[in-house]
């Protein structure tokens, strides 16, 4: 007769006779091919986002776009931050992920963006500015806000938007292509995204404004 | 409206599945290169087997500690024997037994130890995952990517198999 507790015990001890026979994970040095690394990338940037999404999803309050920053995922792949430079969008199943990979060009990253024109009754409630980026908080007196973010490729920074509840159409912004996505609901913010025309600096704003709105924003965006 | 926004800035932290893959990727290609003596075809099971660490990454507590080695390794071996299986295109090769898994040797006293050790791969692995890392048989499903039906086949197979093996050690 076996009790599932001389199982477990003697699955515990199969298990450390299993791990003494292989050697020292510092002995086995492998150089793996770029391929393989690229997959891994991936995986691992998938994982990532994954575990964003799943952060956003358990928060009280309803988040429709964050800005994701740190060299994470090309940590383990030094080849293929010499490969990319470029924003580069990937779409799940449930969320939209703009990635920048590459060098940044430090020359533009000390310059910032802002939209000239915002609907009437919308001032300036937050403000934060960082190497990665910016992004402000436009609110009127009822309460209802306007957010624009804006990334000039800082190494390995993603803009990490929420996409279930909405639809996504190609429009223009001062006719480049952007991508609008419609939420399901008036509650929930509209959002709309766009690069640069050199294809450098990303930028998004969300906000329970029609389409038309957002594009007039949009294209009232000048540097600072 | 309710409306929040923010930015993350995490340059230093590093995922969970990413310290296991930096921790133990060169000791799992070790443990799938000597099944599959391949280079490539051991990263594509090391590949496999991150895809369903992955997965099931919620499961793991401490990315970096021993119990979380032997789960990998144990992972890697699975990945390994499947594509093993693949590769020699062999339909008559029954599915649990025979394939070759890691190498070792047991010269201790426990009986049922000795029993679990000599069980082919396919079966060790269930006998741990199930008894040792406390999946059930849903999740060791999903880490092995075969249906509920045959997970539970081949858990009610494996303990046939030991429980033979561990009344003929008795026997003897």
């Amino acid at each position: 007769m076996i009790t599932d507790t001389m199982l477990s015990t003697a699955a515990a001890e199969a298990d450390q006779v299993i791990q003494n026979s292989l050697p020292a994970k510092e002995e086995c040095d492998h150089h793996f091919s770029p391929h393989f690394e690229g997959k891994m990338r991936r995986v691992l940037l998938k994982e990532r986002h994954r575990a964003v999404y799943q952060f956003l999803r358990r928060a009280a309050c309803f988040v429709t776009a964050i800005l994701l920053v740190g060299s994470v995922w090309l940590a383990v792949d030094t080849e293929a931050r010499a490969a990319f430079f470029a924003w580069v969008k990937e779409r799940y199943e449930t969320y939209v992920v703009y990635r920048f990979a590459g060098e940044a060009d430090k020359q533009a990253n000390a310059m910032h963006y802002e939209p000239a024109w915002l609907p009437e009754g919308y001032e300036k409630a937050k403000e934060s500015i960082s190497e990665a980026g910016a992004f402000y908080v436009y609110q009127n007196k009822e309460g209802e806000m306007i957010s624009f973010i804006c990334s000039e490729g800082t190494d390995a920074t993603a803009l990490f938007l929420i996409s279930d509840d909405t639809t996504a159409k190609k429009v223009s912004v001062d006719e480049l292509p952007a991508d609008f996505y419609q939420a399901s609901d008036e509650e929930t913010s509209n959002a709309l995204v766009w690069l640069s025309e050199t294809g450098d600096s990303v930028f998004c704003i969300t906000a329970p404004l029609s389409e038309q709105t957002l594009i007039q924003i949009a294209e009232s965006v000048k540097k600072e | 409206m309710i409306f929040y926004l923010s930015i993350i800035e995490t340059p230093e932290e590093k995922s969970k599945l990413e310290q296991i893959y930096l921790e133990y990727r060169g000791l799992m290609f070790h443990v799938a290169n000597s099944i599959l003596h391949n280079e490539q075809d051991a990263e594509d099971a090391i590949h496999q087997a991150f895809i369903k660490i992955a997965e099931n990454i919620q499961k793991i507590d401490e990315p970096v500690c021993p119990k979380t080695q032997g789960y990998v390794v144990t992972i890697a071996e699975n990945k390994a024997i499947d594509l093993y299986r693949r590769r020699i295109k062999h339909p008559m090769v029954e599915m649990d037994d025979e394939v070759p898994g890691i190498s070792f040797v047991y010269e201790g006293e426990n009986a049922l130890t000795a029993c679990i050790l000599k069980l082919p791969a396919r079966y060790r692995e269930m006998i741990l995952l199930r008894y040792h890392y406390g999946y059930s048989v849903k999740e060791v499903a999903a880490i092995m990517g075969i249906s509920f039906s045959a997970a539970s086949k081949l858990d009610q197979r494996a303990k046939n198999k030991l429980k033979d093996l561990y009344k003929k050690e008795e026997q003897s």
